[in-house]
């Protein structure tokens, strides 16, 4: 059995249940110890697992950002503090701003020790869940993820791809189109900006309607038309959904009616996905495989679950 | 394009339900659950975005038409990707605006999440916040759809139309910075330091201590750069761009 | 496998008809090449057999398609797919994937092949048209030989009997298009498919095809036999002329490096009045930005040049042709003039009012190398300028060049059309991954 755990040898949907599983088990932790011990696990991950792709260069991005967030987050709850006297950790001159009809606002005080540690804990929490998302997006290839998204947003997730495809065209055409404009006149200088739009437009257009050409040429497109009663029953389920996630979220915040809560979610969540597959159910395209399911997908599946598992028990916190 | 109105009527539901999505910390009642709320709402706004992603999806479109639509995304993250770094300049939206004005409103929302997704992908990165920021400019997007319908009578009076546009695009800009601030506002500020939502306060207290937070952040000059370089760019390159795009519409045959 | 009966088919904006009541049949694995001038609408012969015309490009069809003995005419391409392939002119702007694996089986997705049978089906495929060893490969890192290849076999996956290509060797260099042509004969011959192509470049052709549909150029449609297109290819260039020449242009040792790849071993050229020299070599050789390279050499010395470049619309920045020609040089009228002659001279005359992007390729290069050579420079560069020209056309073009020559001019040109580059220069350079061939 090959156990390489390699950023293109993983399923991406694997590496996203990784980085969700991470997420969540962030967005309930408390301990500073564990969250911080997320954030090094996600960037030791993506340094073991990443390969030379563009989309895995971006790690130091969300170092820098998860870094600010704890910092922002800090620093302002020491500037926008309420003044309090208890376990005082650092005393400063209390600022108190007039701000017209809006009232007032107080500055600096006497911060406490436990406003700091909250602040901190959460901030490490926010930039948890910002490296266990980027961990994901680093590893997991957009191309592949999107080919694998439902039949349901076929179109959409099309529009994407060949957005994908067509951005790095771009800049070589805009490139290409400046440097031709430097030579119909007479003192090759390339023309302005506004100038080169509407050729740029022209051109890419050009493009995308031969990309679009060759795709129906070859069948995109064939897909059956829904029935007015497919169309029909998908909009119920989708208010439907969106009605129950909202009582959902309304006995979340307001009540401790568990049981009722949970059913809430789950009739939204199951709406969605019943409107997902019926309205995805009339294309009949296939999808060729490259890249199939195997233990080492299923194990790292099964390891974040796991996780999430544990840390919603409270086993670790 | 002929809209049913059911289907306008499940995405204005959705649109208004992302709208309580953004603005929970002005309304939660309750302290204990914070953590919890947060946590869920991230996880409602992707599900927000799928209905109504699968609402344009269920509707009939060509591949020409989605080619147009990939192509203006495309267009889009590469000219965010050039924008960024410079700071208070945000050059995704003139280009959102126009598109969603020409092509409509459908088109507009998945142009404007679009264009963050893929960019995002591309490079200005994945997070949390993703989910905001396409709903968000893809209601930017909508808006515009809409704003071009009204003013069907006037297609082809060049001008008339770019100061339409404008007109649009500052409410849209503010608007749109003012959501992602409600985003960030819990993310950043946190509870319990004087520029924080307090849960269970009434509505105004709430919007005043937004507004401050606005303001002491810097969120308003930032929306007002995005508002003028967005306007800029409409009255720079809006006839071109209105003329290219039809010329476009055309050839794609959109009806 | 295909009949075509009384088809006709007209632009929405255009005066006259672009095909006339034409009727002709191809059988099962013939080879034909569909050949005629410049904008006689070849293209458009082939996208009305798909439906992309009118599908893509509006305009009104009549007549009658019959594929297999189903009725087509007026399906969109998507309907047909299952039963005609098609390749359009540049297969690197058509792909919807990343890799030749993925491409070879993007068209089996679309019509909903079982996967066990698509992965037999991307083996096969890819084996027959020889790429078996690259289905890992990104398609952006192939060769353009290899790139239409793939595009072809993409074409063919679902076992559609009738493939269409647009101009498939017209970019190529000798031996891409070598390899191509090999691959579509083995699929008549082997696989029985009918290939429908069609061709400036006719010579490369001539030995493999069964039979040839020639549209003249007003909308109707003649056969003939392979060898009656040969004697009708035999044309002259004129002799080039040893006139008194004196040195205009010299540069120094030019090189181009990317990052740690060597485009450009240093090189130096020496351009004379009344002379015309080629780059040529194959594609990737370094024609390119040894002609780039000279033009910035030459903005530098402040001499006045003109250049076309290789993808010519890039030049065409306006909404119609008589703007562009207008635009050619706005204080001086005749220049204005003179490049509407030399258009009309290269190509007929075409509607003033057309956008220059809804030309075909060879009326696009014509009107930007109309409105360059308009200019009088001393300097007049051309970077492969006779892509999707016609025979009849290229040899104008040709004669056109001489007369500058004539003139005085310095031409320097960079083609891998090697006949073309022969007949008409004094002096040909042959480069070879980015060296003078003499000096390796």
């Amino acid at each position: 059995m090959n156990l390489t755990f390699k950023a293109s040898q993983i399923a991406p949907g694997a590496w996203w249940l990784l980085g969700l599983s991470f997420a969540i088990c962030a967005g309930i932790s408390s301990s500073a110890p564990t969250l911080l011990a997320i954030q090094i696990l996600a960037v030791l991950i993506v340094l073991l697992a990443r390969e030379d792709a563009p989309w895995s260069r971006s790690l130091l991005f969300y170092i820098c950002t998860a870094a600010l967030v704890v910092l922002i987050r800090v620093t302002f709850r020491i500037i926008f503090n309420f003044d309090s006297p208890d376990q005082v950790a650092l005393n400063l001159p209390a600022i108190r701003i007039a701000f017209g009809p809006l009232g007032e606002i107080d500055l600096l005080g006497r911060v406490s020790q436990s406003s700091i540690t909250a602040a901190l804990r959460d901030g490490l929490r926010m930039s948890a869940i910002i490296l266990s998302i980027g961990m994901a997006n680093s590893l997991a290839n957009p191309r592949r993820l999107l080919k694998s998204t439902p039949a349901a947003l076929y179109g959409v997730t099309s529009s994407f791809v060949i957005a994908l495809n067509l951005a790095p065209q771009l800049i070589a055409s805009a490139k290409r189109i400046r440097l031709s404009s430097q030579l119909r006149n007479e003192s090759n200088r390339p023309s302005k900006g506004v100038m080169l739009i509407s050729p740029i437009i022209e051109d890419s257009i050009d493009r995308s309607m031969a990309l679009a050409a060759s795709m129906d040429a070859r069948g995109f497109g064939r897909r059956g038309n829904l029935t007015k009663l497919q169309i029909r029953f998908s909009r119920v389920a989708s208010l439907v959904s969106i009605s129950a996630l909202a009582i959902g979220s309304y006995l979340l915040l307001t009540s401790d009616e568990v049981w009722a809560t949970f059913a809430s979610f789950t009739l939204g969540v199951a709406g969605i996905y019943a409107s997902l597959r019926v309205t995805g159910s009339s294309t009949l395209k296939t999808r060729y495989i490259t890249h199939s399911w195997q233990i080492k997908d299923s194990l790292l599946v099964g390891v974040s679950a796991l996780l999430a598992i544990l840390f919603a028990l409270g086993v670790i916190r | 394009m002929k809209t049913n109105p059911w289907s306008a009527a499940v995405v204005a539901v959705a649109a208004l339900a992302a709208i309580l999505v953004f603005a929970w910390p002005l309304v939660i009642a309750d302290t204990s659950q914070v953590n919890l709320a947060q946590g869920v709402f991230i996880g409602l706004m992707p599900l927000l975005l799928l209905v109504i992603l699968i609402e344009f999806n269920a509707g009939s479109i060509g591949t020409r038409q989605l080619a147009i639509l990939g192509l203006l995304i495309a267009l889009n993250s590469v000219i965010r990707m050039l924008g960024a770094g410079v700071s208070g300049i945000e050059t995704v939206f003139f280009l959102l605006i126009i598109g969603g004005y020409v092509f409509g409103a459908g088109f507009g929302f998945v142009l404007g999440a679009g264009s963050l997704l893929v960019s995002g992908l591309l490079g200005a990165g994945v997070g949390p916040w993703l989910p905001f920021q396409m709903m968000a400019a893809g209601l930017v997007g909508l808006g515009a759809g809409l704003v071009g319908r009204l003013a069907s009578k006037w297609r082809g009076r060049g001008y008339l139309e770019v100061l339409l546009m404008s007109c649009y695009a500052i409410p849209a800009c503010f608007a749109y910075g003012a959501l992602m601030t409600l985003w960030n506002w819990p993310f950043l500020a946190g509870e319990g330091s004087s520029l924080s939502y307090v849960a269970g306060a009434p509505l105004n207290e709430n919007l005043a201590t937004f507004l401050k937070y606005e303001i002491f952040t810097g969120g308003l000059i930032w929306d007002l750069g995005r508002a003028v370089t967005t306007v800029v760019l409409i009255a720079i390159t809006g006839k071109t761009l209105l003329t290219t795009l039809s010329r476009a519409a055309n050839k794609a045959q959109f009806s | 496998m295909i009949q075509a009966k009384s088809l006709s088919f007209r632009y929405s904006d255009a005066a006259t008809p672009t095909l006339q009541r034409i009727n002709f049949e191809v059988l099962a694995g013939e080879f034909v090449l569909v050949t005629g001038p410049t904008g006689s609408g070849k293209s458009t012969l082939l996208k009305a057999l798909i439906g992309l015309a009118p599908h893509f490009t509006g305009g009104q069809i009549s007549g009658e398609v019959k594929i297999d003995g189903l009725a087509t005419t007026g399906l969109p391409p998507h309907e047909v797919a299952h039963l005609i392939g098609y390749v359009n002119q540049q297969p690197a702007g058509a792909f919807a994937t990343d890799t030749v694996e993925e491409e070879l089986a993007y068209g089996m997705e679309q019509l909903g092949v079982a996967p066990d049978e698509m992965r037999l089906r991307v083996q096969n495929i890819a084996t027959l048209v020889g790429v078996a060893d690259l289905l890992q490969r990104p398609l952006e890192r192939l060769s353009g030989g290899q790139q239409q290849r793939v595009a072809i076999g993409s074409a063919l996956a679902s076992g559609q009997k009738i493939l269409l290509l647009d101009e498939p060797t017209s970019a190529l260099d000798d031996q891409g298009a070598k390899e191509v042509l090999q691959v579509l004969k083995r699929l008549t011959v082997t696989e029985q498919v009918s290939v429908i192509v069609s061709e400036h470049r006719v010579e490369r052709l001539a030995e493999l095809i069964d039979r040839v549909l020639e549209l003249r150029g007003d909308g109707l449609l003649v056969e003939k036999s392979p060898r009656e297109l040969l004697i009708s290819q035999v044309h002259g260039m004129t002799a080039p002329k040893a006139i008194g020449r004196e040195c205009l242009f010299e540069t120094p040792e030019l090189e181009l490096k990317y990052g740690t790849t060597t485009a450009l071993h240093p090189i130096s050229l020496r351009l004379s009045t009344h002379s015309i020299t080629a780059l040529s070599g194959d594609n990737g050789s370094g024609k390119s930005s040894l002609l780039w390279c000279a033009l910035r050499e030459a903005w530098r010395q402040n001499k006045t040049v003109a250049m076309v470049p290789q993808n010519a619309s890039d030049l065409l920045i306006l909404n119609t042709v008589s703007a562009e020609l207008s635009a050619a040089h706005t204080e001086n009228q005749p220049t204005a003039r003179r490049a509407a002659t030399i258009l009309e001279r290269l190509v007929g005359r075409l509607d003033p009012t057309s956008h220059p992007r809804d030309l075909s390729v060879g009326q696009q290069l014509a009107l930007a190398i109309a409105l360059q050579i308009s200019r009088k420079t001393d300097l007049l560069f051309l970077d492969e300028p006779t892509r999707g020209l016609d025979p009849e056309a290229k040899s104008k073009l040709a004669d056109l060049l001489g007369e500058l020559r004539d003139d005085g001019h310095a031409i320097l040109l960079a083609t891998h059309d090697h006949d073309f580059a022969r007949q008409t220069s004094d002096e040909v350079i042959h480069l070879i991954d980015g060296r003078r061939a003499d000096e390796n």
